[in-house]
C-alpha cells in the first residue's frame, strides 16, 4: 500500500533522471458493459517520448476511453499497453502518478478550496498521506502555477475562476507533479484564443524539456501545427496516425467527420510555416436524411 | 414489561390472586359464582382491624421485597426517604400513612404533594436532583426502553425498585411489597382487606343485574381498548361489565373500528380529560362512530382519567365510578 | 494554512472544548457552586454531591464531548468521500440500523435485561445497515460507486425506517413510549463504564481518519482525480467508511440519534479556516466536543428538572448560528 509510505524517493528531479517515457499499445479494446459494442478496438497506439501527441476524432470515437486505458483508469479488456518499455500493469499507482500527470476534462469541486491548495494536490505523488511539506514542494508549486500564470489567483476560492482559468489551474497541478509524461483530455475546451494559444505553446514547450505530451483535442489547426504525431479515431479504431500532413488527408476527414472540407497550408509567420490547415465548408443546403456527402464534393482543390 | 402476545382464546378470570386460568363456560351465574369466590378466598390474612396503624417494627431490622424485574431488593432498613415515580405507587404510599416519608414527588402527583421538590416526569426523571434528595428508595416504573433511571441511581448507591402494574394482582402485590419495604405491613394488610372489603361492595350492588357489554377505551384515535387483562379491564367486571374484548390477550390492544361496531357494545367509556362533551361531540361526527350514535343501542360516556388510571387504591374509586356509569340506566343515548 | 497556524487554531478549538466540558460539569439541575463542583470532584462534600459530580456530571459531560467529536469527524468524512456537502454520519442508513436494533430489543422486552442490551443491540443494528448498503452498492459495480452508496442508503435507511414504524405499530404504549425517547437522543445514561468503551472506538479511529486528511483532500475532488495522484483510492474508501461507520454507530448505540452535529460542524470550520481535511477532521472534532456538550448543558438546565432533547437543543441554538455565519461570510 502506497498510502503511507516514509522512504524518501530520489532527491533528483525526476525529468532530470530516468529515460523519457512513451506509449506503445497493442490490439487494445474496452467496451463498456458486457453486450455492447467495443468503444476502443483492436486499437495499435505509440506515443513517442519526447514528443507531442495529439488524439482526434469525432465525438464518441473513444478518443477519451483510449485516453483512460494509457493511464490505466479502466483497464483493457484485451490488448497490452507498455509505458517506458515496461508493461502498464507492472507500474504501481505512486510509480505512475509519479511519472505521468494527467489533466481532466472536467471535475466537480462542491467545497471551497484556493488555487494553491489544489495545485499542492499535484505534490501528493511525493508527499503521500503522511510527510510534512518541505521547500522542494512549495518550489514546485510556486513554478507550476507561474508557468501556467494562475499564480495572481493562488489564494482565490477555486470556484470564483472562470473556466478557462480553472483549467489552467488544472494543468499547474499536473505540472506541480514533475512527470514525465502529460496526458490532457480536451484541455482548451473553454478557453479563448490567448489562453488557448497558450496552453499549446506550453505544451510544447514541455515537450521540448523532457516531458512527453499527450493531448486529447477538437481543434484539428492548431494540432497540426503544434503536436509532432497525430492520432486519428474513427469509431474506435485508427483511422490514421503518424505526422499531420499525412493524417490531415481531405478524403480521409471528410469521410471521418462526415462533413465537406477543405484543406490548405498555413502561410506564416512563425515556426509552424507549411502546417497543414482544415477549413469546413459551408454545405449550402440543410441536411437531409441519407443525403449523400459526395453531392457536395464539386470541384473543390486541394491547395498545396 | 409487556405481557407477551398469546393467541389465547378462552375468557379469563380471576380465581386467586396472581393466578390466572381459563374459567369454563359462559354462563352469568357461574361468572358470578367465580368472582364472589375469588373475593372471598382471596383474602387472604384476615383484616387487623382498621384502626390503630403500630410502627412497631425495630429500627434496625433488614426489609426486602422482589420487584417486577426480578430483582431482589433489600434495605438494611426500612425505608424513610422515598422517592416514587409513578403517581400510583404515590398514592398507595399515602394511603398507607407513609406520607412524611415521601422525600419528593414528579410534576404528575397530586397538588397535595406540592410542597415537596419536583424530580421533573416520572418516566425522564432529573437523576441528579433525585440524587440530591437522597433517598433510600426510589420507585421507578421497570421501562422496557433505556432503562436509564435505574443503573444511574444504582451508580451512586441509591436502591430502585422497579414496578410494572398491569393487572389488579399486581395493585394487591405493590400494597404488600411497598408495606414490607417501609416496615408498615400491618397498615399494608389493613389497606389491602379495605380495599378488597370496597370492591366486594360494588361487586354485590349489581350482583343481582345482567352483566351489560362494555367497552372502555384507553385511546381514541387511533382506537385502542383496554384487555380483559389489565386492571382496568377487572375492575369493569367487578363494576358489572362485561368486556366486549375479553378474548383477547393483550393488556391494551389496538382494534379497528369495524370490529367495535361487531360486537356492538351496549357502553362505551372514554376517560377524556378537560372539555368531555367537546370531544364526544368530534367522535359522534366521525363515520363508524356516527353508526354507533345513532343506533340508539349504544351509550357513551366520558370519565376522568384521574381515578381510572392509576393502579393504586384508586380502583377503588374506580369501581364506584365505572358502575356508576356502565348502570346508570337514566342516561340516554347520546 | 501554515504549521504554525494549525497548532494555533486546534490548541485555541481546544481550549473552547476544555472549556465547554468545564462549564458542563459547573451547571446542573441541582443547583451547585464552583467551590462545591471542585470540592465534589477531590472527593469532599457531602455524599450526594460528589455522587452528583463524580457519577452523574463527569461522565455525562466525558460522552457528549466524544460523542460529538466523532459525529463531528465522521460526518466531514462522509462528505469527502460523497463529495457532497449535504453528506451527514447517518447517510448510509446507520441511524436507521441503529434504531431498528434498540427499537427492536425494547419491543421484544429484552432490553431491560442488562444495561448494555440496548446498546449493543443498536450498535450492531448500524453496523448491518451499513454492510447492507456496502454489499448493494458492490453488486451493482465493482467500486463503490458515489452514487449507488447514496441511493443505497436512502432506500436502506428508509426501509429499516418502515421497520421500526411497524414494530411501534405492534407494540404496547410503554415500548412504544421508551423507544421514542431513546431515538430523540440522550445522554442521561451515560456513565463511565460508556465513556470507557467509546473512548476505545474513538481514539484509534480519529487517529486514523486524521492521518487520512490528505487522502481525503484528494477524494473529495474526484475519484479519477485521486487515483491520478497515486491515491490508493478503494483502499481510502474502505478504510474511511470503515471507520467513520463504526465510528458513527458507536454514537448512535451510546446516546441514540443526534442529529446536525455532523452535518454543520465541519461547516463551519471550513467557512472559517477552509478545507484542508488534515485541519478539518481534528478541528471539526474539537468544535463537535465543544458544541454537544454545550448543547447537553443547555438540555439539563433549561427546562429543569425536566430533560429536553439534546437533538432539540443542538437544532434550536445551531441553525440560527450557522444561518448568522453563512450570511457573514457571504457579505
Amino acid at each position: 500500500m502506497t498510502l503511507f509510505r516514509a522512504r524518501r524517493s530520489p532527491a533528483a528531479s525526476p525529468t532530470e533522471a530516468a529515460p523519457p517515457l512513451g506509449w506503445s499499445a497493442r490490439a487494445l479494446t474496452f467496451r463498456y458493459g458486457r453486450d455492447s459494442s467495443p468503444v476502443v478496438d483492436a486499437v495499435d497506439v505509440t506515443v513517442e517520448p519526447l514528443r507531442c501527441t495529439a488524439l482526434l476524432g469525432p465525438n464518441g470515437s473513444g478518443k477519451s476511453t483510449l485516453l483512460r486505458l494509457l493511464v490505466r483508469t479502466l483497464e483493457a479488456e484485451r490488448g497490452e499497453i507498455e509505458l517506458g518499455g515496461r508493461p502498464l500493469s507492472s507500474w504501481s499507482r505512486r510509480e505512475l502518478a509519479l511519472a505521468v500527470g494527467v489533466v481532466p476534462q472536467n471535475e466537480e469541486i462542491n467545497f471551497p478550496l484556493s488555487v494553491r491548495e489544489l495545485v499542492s494536490m499535484g505534490r501528493y505523488p511525493h508527499l503521500g498521506a503522511l510527510r510534512p511539506v518541505g521547500p522542494r514542494d512549495r518550489a514546485a508549486v510556486d513554478a507550476a502555477m507561474q508557468r501556467c500564470d494562475v499564480g495572481r489567483f493562488a489564494d482565490r476560492d477555486f470556484n470564483t475562476l472562470s473556466g478557462g482559468e480553472r483549467q489552467r489551474a488544472r494543468v499547474a497541478r499536473a505540472l506541480a507533479q514533475e512527470p514525465k509524461a502529460l496526458v490532457l483530455d480536451e484541455p482548451t475546451l473553454a478557453l479563448d484564443v490567448r489562453h488557448e494559444m497558450e496552453i499549446f505553446e506550453l505544451v510544447r514547450d514541455l515537450s521540448r524539456s523532457g516531458v512527453t505530451v499527450l493531448l486529447v483535442t477538437h481543434n484539428l489547426n492548431l494540432a497540426a501545427r503544434y503536436a509532432d504525431a497525430l492520432i486519428l479515431l474513427e469509431e474506435g479504431r485508427i483511422a490514421a496516425a503518424g505526422a499531420p500532413a499525412d493524417v490531415l488527408r481531405r478524403d480521409l476527414l471528410e469521410r471521418v467527420y462526415d462533413w465537406p472540407i477543405q484543406t490548405s497550408r498555413f502561410a506564416g509567420p512563425g515556426p509552424d510555416v507549411g502546417s497543414v490547415q482544415v477549413t469546413p465548408l459551408a454545405r449550402g443546403e440543410p441536411l437531409r436524411a441519407g443525403h449523400s456527402l459526395n453531392h457536395h464534393m464539386g470541384s473543390t482543390d486541394d491547395h498545396p | 414489561m409487556p405481557l407477551p402476545v398469546l393467541p389465547v382464546m378462552g375468557r379469563t378470570g380471576f380465581l386467586l390472586i396472581g393466578f390466572r386460568g381459563p374459567l369454563a363456560g359462559s354462563q352469568l351465574p357461574t361468572r358470578v359464582a367465580a368472582m364472589l369466590l375469588w373475593l372471598l378466598v382471596g383474602c387472604g390474612e384476615p383484616d387487623s382491624g382498621s384502626g390503630e396503624a403500630v410502627r412497631i417494627v425495630p429500627a434496625d431490622s433488614a426489609v426486602q421485597a422482589v420487584d417486577d424485574a426480578g430483582r431482589l431488593v433489600r434495605l438494611p432498613r426500612p425505608a424513610r426517604r422515598i422517592v416514587s415515580l409513578l403517581p400510583a405507587t404515590t398514592e398507595t404510599l399515602v394511603a398507607l400513612g407513609a406520607a412524611d416519608l415521601l422525600v419528593g414527588r414528579t410534576d404528575y402527583d397530586d397538588p397535595s404533594l406540592a410542597h415537596l421538590p419536583s424530580v421533573g416526569g416520572g418516566l425522564t426523571p432529573s437523576v441528579e436532583v433525585l440524587t440530591s434528595l437522597q433517598p433510600d428508595l426510589v420507585i421507578a416504573w421497570e421501562e422496557s426502553g433505556a432503562a436509564r433511571v435505574r443503573p444511574r441511581l444504582e451508580a451512586v448507591g441509591i436502591p430502585v425498585f422497579a414496578v410494572a402494574t398491569q393487572d389488579t394482582a399486581a395493585v394487591f402485590a405493590n400494597v404488600e411489597r411497598l408495606g414490607a419495604l417501609t416496615g408498615m405491613r400491618l397498615e399494608a394488610d389493613s389497606l389491602a382487606g379495605w380495599m378488597r372489603s370496597e370492591l366486594r361492595a360494588v361487586a354485590r350492588s349489581v350482583a343481582d343485574r345482567p352483566a351489560v357489554d362494555v367497552l372502555y377505551m384507553i385511546g381514541v384515535d387511533p382506537p385502542m381498548v383496554a384487555g380483559p387483562n389489565v386492571f382496568i379491564g377487572e375492575i369493569l367486571e367487578v363494576a358489572g361489565g362485561r368486556n366486549v374484548f375479553e378474548d383477547v390477550a393483550a393488556p391494551s390492544p389496538h382494534v379497528s373500528l369495524e370490529e367495535i361496531v361487531r360486537r356492538a357494545p351496549e357502553v362505551v367509556l372514554i376517560p377524556s380529560t378537560g372539555a368531555s362533551s367537546a370531544s364526544l361531540e368530534r367522535l359522534r361526527r366521525e363515520p363508524g362512530w356516527r353508526e354507533l350514535f345513532e343506533s340508539g343501542d349504544t351509550r357513551f360516556h366520558t370519565l376522568p382519567p384521574d381515578i381510572l388510571h392509576r393502579p393504586g387504591p384508586s380502583i377503588v374509586d374506580a369501581a364506584r365510578v365505572l358502575r356508576d356509569a356502565i348502570h346508570s340506566e337514566s342516561a340516554r343515548p347520546r | 494554512m501554515s504549521p504554525r497556524q494549525v497548532v494555533v487554531r486546534l490548541l485555541l478549538l481546544a481550549t473552547i472544548a476544555v472549556a465547554a466540558l468545564v462549564l458542563s460539569v459547573r451547571v446542573g439541575a441541582v443547583s451547585m457552586t464552583t467551590m462545591g463542583v471542585l470540592e465534589a470532584i477531590g472527593g469532599e462534600g457531602d455524599p450526594a454531591s460528589i455522587a452528583i459530580v463524580r457519577q452523574l456530571r463527569l461522565p455525562r459531560a466525558v460522552v457528549a464531548s466524544l460523542v460529538g467529536a466523532a459525529l463531528a469527524a465522521s460526518g466531514a468524512t462522509f462528505q469527502a468521500l460523497l463529495r457532497n456537502p449535504l453528506a451527514e454520519p447517518y447517510i448510509l442508513g446507520v441511524s436507521g440500523g441503529a434504531a431498528v436494533g434498540a427499537v427492536g430489543a425494547i419491543v421484544l422486552g429484552i432490553a431491560t435485561r442488562a444495561t448494555w442490551i440496548v446498546p449493543a443491540a443498536a450498535f450492531v443494528g448500524a453496523i448491518v445497515a451499513v454492510l447492507t448498503v456496502l454489499r448493494i452498492a458492490a453488486s451493482v459495480g465493482r467500486s463503490l460507486d458515489t452514487r449507488v452508496l447514496l441511493l443505497a442508503g436512502v432506500v436502506v435507511g428508509s426501509f429499516f425506517n418502515a421497520c421500526i414504524l411497524l414494530a411501534l405499530t405492534l407494540t404496547d404504549a410503554e415500548s412504544f413510549r421508551s423507544a421514542i425517547f431513546w431515538m430523540m437522543g440522550s445522554f442521561a445514561g451515560a456513565s463511565w463504564t460508556s465513556a470507557g468503551i467509546f473512548t476505545a472506538y474513538f481514539v484509534p479511529a480519529l487517529a486514523l481518519l486524521v492521518a487520512l486528511g490528505r487522502p481525503l483532500n484528494l477524494m473529495a475532488i474526484g475519484e479519477e482525480t485521486a487515483a491520478h495522484l497515486g491515491a490508493s483510492v478503494e483502499t481510502v474508501k474502505l478504510l474511511a467508511y470503515g471507520t467513520a461507520s463504526l465510528l458513527t454507530a458507536a454514537a448512535v448505540a451510546v446516546s441514540g440519534v443526534i442529529g446536525f452535529v455532523g452535518l454543520i460542524i465541519p461547516h463551519v470550520i471550513r467557512i472559517a479556516w477552509g478545507g484542508d481535511y488534515r485541519f478539518l477532521i481534528p478541528a471539526s472534532a474539537l468544535l463537535g466536543a465543544a458544541f454537544l456538550v454545550s448543547a447537553d448543558s443547555i438540555a439539563r438546565i433549561a427546562a429543569a428538572p425536566t430533560e429536553l432533547p439534546v437533538g432539540v437543543v443542538t437544532a434550536f441554538v445551531g441553525v440560527p448560528f450557522f444561518v448568522w455565519l453563512l450570511r457573514r461570510r457571504a457579505v
